[in-house]
């Protein structure tokens, strides 16, 4: 490993589902020479792409797990994360794009921006990720990349602009005019490996001059010496190159590539974009929060010799022991170097340093600041920042939304229940968004996530990986309880059973709030003295894990205690809490509760000849349909459905479109569960609770 | 605060006025205007009435993204609640009346796209709309056939329709013929003013403000 950042780019590819991005790393590979053959996402020969390196990837031909890998063009470092593409796994992709400093963002020629672009292209604003565009499958039917453009313009919102034309469409796709250079380049060769540079066709000639003319116009707004140039009509390439360079890192142009990576064209000439383009880690600026001084924020040099900030980004377990990959923002970590997790205080001695390659790995000797590693042996969870002892600073956390669906799994057999405790303590730590634990009434093991997907897949993985057999109950939604208006309590826990007596009143108000839960003290002249406001706090928090109304957690409310009554003798920190427990079904009941349900934001892309039966289909589950957009031969219809009501969507749509439909699932928002579905659910649950 | 209330208190008083006064007896109707002088804003203050008045409304846009019309249902909304000193309410009762909204965009003006997918919403029993709005309608040369074929379409379905139509450099002043009613909006250096160009005459003269494109008198 060098140790010249400025020779470095940690870069992401990122897109919507099946728009290339699996092959377009493998091709990248093939061209740096990582690797020496190609392999196909769901190739014939069984060997499937490096990147998707799970067997389960491979299988269902989509990318589920980020590897990290790096590869080297013109003398430059490139470390690449290849991200999942399904929004299901979005929090894999939050955290890659967390580490990065630039991205590729890759669309599909014929599907353009589709709803998972949007969604990424969103996850790249929250980061400040500058990005290029490769416009990927341009020898597909139907292809169109200046429409690709025009969509990323309109509904992106970005300066974006074209970098080639294409030489030939579809299946005459033979090359690129370079909109720099103003040269046709060609890929020859049985793979596409060399590369002749000519001139122009006459017949591209009028086309090339005007997107170039709009791509000086636009770069010209980042450059003085640009617009001079233009002026006097003689434009230098380097001085257009560094124009449009730093139009990218502010991230106020998008330039735009475009190619086939499955047939190879296009791939060198985006080698190249990235090096040119995109920033070395010197050139961003990252930040973290100083612990030991009123939490400020301090900004990070990419100087070895500072103290060490690193941050764990994915934990993956190999068959020797836990691997966690590491961005290192600020001094280095070595072999037998002592390093502190910031989170649990515990100091860790540094083992074995490696650099991987999707599933193979280096040893290395130090990971230096702006690049990014593995480290083994080292305990700790996805979003741990690690510093040099007595440096305490933390690397600011990454925004994990609560899941939304949940499932019991029972393991089949002995062998299976210990595996399957080793996997998901593995799971849980590698996945922040995946949740397991015991539940108190049944003493089954309930696995929650964000998906039916998402949980179908650690199911998977449990089985292939740990041989944990596992029976799965149905797929239960998190609902919720809250309540509409103001009510007042005024309860007194009484017990006189011999022996010491309980006492305690507590009187106030429980009224909706927009926090998950408040509790004020406005109690005045000790009526509770002060040593059990404690204690009545506890007792109402005790309540929000299971509501009176349905058993389901309590969310909204804002508790207010303002009178009481103590007894000298028989109050105590139990009886207040008693006496709380009592106040909040007294006045919770009287403040017309009502049970909650999570409302997905379902993006269903389907042709315009299904447009009605997917509006259909969407609409028997209850969906409210926001909006149907005519792109054409297709239709992107969006609508709100209760998750509950999504299950097996996936089955239903394909029957119903032929297979022609996809659909993009994420959490929107908590609503109301109408009148007729809390009836049913009531049912179920003394039906549940008749059975015990 | 009730959904009347908001009518009463807000620039949506005026929309009333236009719909259940001026243009009581009209069923198809048009707005006119240059570009970016508020034809959007004025479409999305009638739904919005619609919508408060527990009335089903598509929004069919020949311009715009779904996203983007969403946009201006927010911004709108925000806007008048804004003058009914009730802005923070929005989020609440936008929650509402979301499901009397429906958001189409179809890439040119056909009647029979639109027939069709009135026939598609009603077949699979997903919406019942009693207002049809079609905003960003160019002038072209066989357009009157076209909103004609329309007029004869919505009027067996029994909805109401309020068409925008763009003034360009084909525009002539006939298009308003298959029309029951037809306003004006023209942009001054102070506000931009609404005339009456077929339909009862108004007894209160109506404005849109410069900046928000909101309703309001003289």
């Amino acid at each position: 490993m060098r140790n010249d950042i400025s020779k470095v780019k940690n870069i992401g590819i990122s897109a919507h589902i099946d728009a290339g991005k699996t092959t377009l790393t493998e091709r990248i590979l093939y061209f740096t020479k990582r690797i020496h053959s190609i392999h196909e996402v769901k190739g014939k020969d069984g060997v499937g792409a490096t990147m998707d390196f799970m067997e389960l990837e491979r299988e269902r031909g989509i990318t589920i797990t980020s590897a990290a890998t790096y590869c080297e063009w013109n003398n430059q470092e490139i470390n690449i994360i290849d991200t999942p593409g399904h929004v299901d796994f979005t929090i894999e992709v939050e955290r890659s794009l967390r580490v990065l400093d630039g991205a590729i963002l890759v669309l599909c020629a014929v599907g353009g921006v589709q709803s998972q672009t949007i969604t990424v292209n969103q996850q790249m604003l929250r980061y400040k990720v500058p990005y290029i565009a490769f416009i990927n499958k341009c020898d597909r039917v139907g292809a169109n990349p200046f429409k690709v453009i025009d969509q990323i313009k309109e509904k992106l919102g970005h300066k974006a602009v074209a970098m080639q034309i294409p030489i030939g469409i579809e299946d005459k796709l033979t090359g690129l005019v370079d909109l720099v250079s103003m040269k046709a380049i060609y890929f020859e060769g049985e793979n596409g490996e060399q590369l002749v540079v000519e001139e122009i066709p006459k017949e591209l000639l009028p086309e090339a001059n005007k997107r170039r003319e709009e791509l000086v116009d636009i770069a010209s707004m980042f450059s003085d010496e640009l617009t001079e140039a233009a002026l006097y009509g003689d434009i230098k390439e380097n001085i257009l190159i560094s124009a449009i360079r730093k139009g990218t890192i502010n991230r106020q142009m998008v330039p735009v590539f475009m190619g086939s990576a499955y047939k190879n064209k296009g791939i060198q000439v985006l080698l190249d974009a990235i090096i040119t383009y995109l920033p070395s880690p010197d050139e961003i600026e990252n930040q973290a929060i100083d612990l030991d001084n009123d939490n400020r924020s301090i900004i990070l040099s990419t100087d070895t010799t500072k103290h060490l900030v690193a941050f764990a980004f994915k934990l993956e377990d190999g068959p020797y022991g836990q691997l966690t990959y590491i961005r290192v923002y600020q001094g280095s970590i070595s072999k037998n170097d002592t390093i502190v997790n910031i989170r649990t205080g515990k100091k860790v001695k540094v083992g074995r340093v490696i650099r991987m390659h999707a599933d193979k790995m280096e040893d290395i000797e130090a990971i230096p600041a702006g690049y990014i590693g593995a480290l083994f042996g080292i305990d700790c969870a996805s979003g741990d920042t690690f510093a040099a002892p007595d440096f305490n600073v933390t690397m600011t956390s990454m925004y994990v939304p609560n899941p939304v669906i949940s499932l019991s799994i029972t393991p089949k057999d002995n062998k299976s229940e210990i595996n399957l405790s080793k996997a998901l303590n593995r799971f849980t730590k590698e996945d922040p968004t995946f949740k397991a634990h015991i539940s108190k009434e049944t003493s089954e093991t309930i696995i929650s996530g964000m998906g039916e997907l998402h949980l179908e897949v650690y199911v998977e993985r449990m089985r292939r990986e740990y041989k944990a057999e596992v029976i799965t109950g149905m797929p239960q939604v998190a609902y919720k309880e809250t309540i509409t208006r103001k009510a007042e309590f005024n309860y007194t826990h009484k017990k006189q059973t011999g022996g010491a007596g309980q006492f305690g009143r507590v009187a106030g108000y429980i009224e909706p709030t927009e926090e998950p839960f408040i509790f004020e003290n406005k109690v005045v002249g000790g009526s509770i003295p002060t040593q059990f406001i404690p204690s009545c706090e506890k007792g109402f928090k005790k309540c929000l894990d299971k509501g009176p109304l349905m058993e389901f957690p309590i969310t909204g409310v804002k508790i207010v205690i303002n009178d009481g009554q103590s007894h000298s003798v028989d109050s105590s920190d139990i009886a207040f809490q008693s006496a709380a427990r009592g106040a909040f079904i007294e006045g919770y009941l009287n403040a017309k509760p009502i049970i909650l349900e999570p409302i997905m934001k379902v993006v269903v892309e389907t042709p315009n000849e299904f447009q009605g039966s997917v509006m259909g289909s969407l609409n028997q589950r209850r969906g409210m349909i926001l909006g149907a957009q005519d792109q054409g031969y297709m239709c992107v219809i969006e609508a709100q459905v209760p998750m509950s009501e999504m299950f097996g969507y996936s089955t239903t749509l394909r029957s119903s479109t032929q297979g022609k439909a996809q659909f993009t699932m994420e959490f929107a928002t908590y609503r109301q569960v109408p009148k007729n579905i809390e009836e049913e659910l009531k049912e179920t649950l003394s039906k549940k609770s008749k059975s015990k | 605060m009730s959904k009347q209330e908001i009518i009463k208190d807000s620039p949506l008083k005026y929309v009333g006025y236009i719909e259940r006064e001026i243009f009581k007896e009209a069923s198809f109707k048009a707005v006119l205007s240059q570009p970016g002088t508020g034809k959007t804003a004025f479409l999305v203050q009638i739904a919005l009435y619609n919508m408060l008045n527990d009335k089903n409304v598509i929004h069919i846009s020949l311009n715009n993204s779904v996203n983007k019309v969403a946009l201006w249902y927010d911004e709108v909304f925000y806007n008048i609640l804004n003058h009914a000193g009730k802005a923070k309410e929005n989020n609440k009762i936008i929650e509402d009346i979301l499901p009397h909204r429906l958001i189409m965009t179809f890439g040119d003006f056909h009647a029979s796209k639109i027939k069709e997918a009135l026939l598609n919403l009603k077949a699979q029993n997903i919406f019942f709309p009693k207002m049809i709005l079609i905003d960003g309608v160019l002038p072209s040369s066989g357009i009157i056939q076209e909103l004609i074929n329309l007029k004869e379409i919505v009027s067996n379905f029994s909805i109401d329709t309020w068409i925008s139509i763009r003034e360009n450099g084909l525009f002539n002043k006939s298009i308003i013929e298959p029309f029951d009613c037809a306003v004006e909006l023209n942009a001054t250096n102070k506000d931009i003013n609404m005339s009456i160009l077929k339909g009862k005459e108004v007894t209160i003269p109506l404005k849109l403000e410069l900046s928000t494109f909101i309703l309001k008198n003289n």
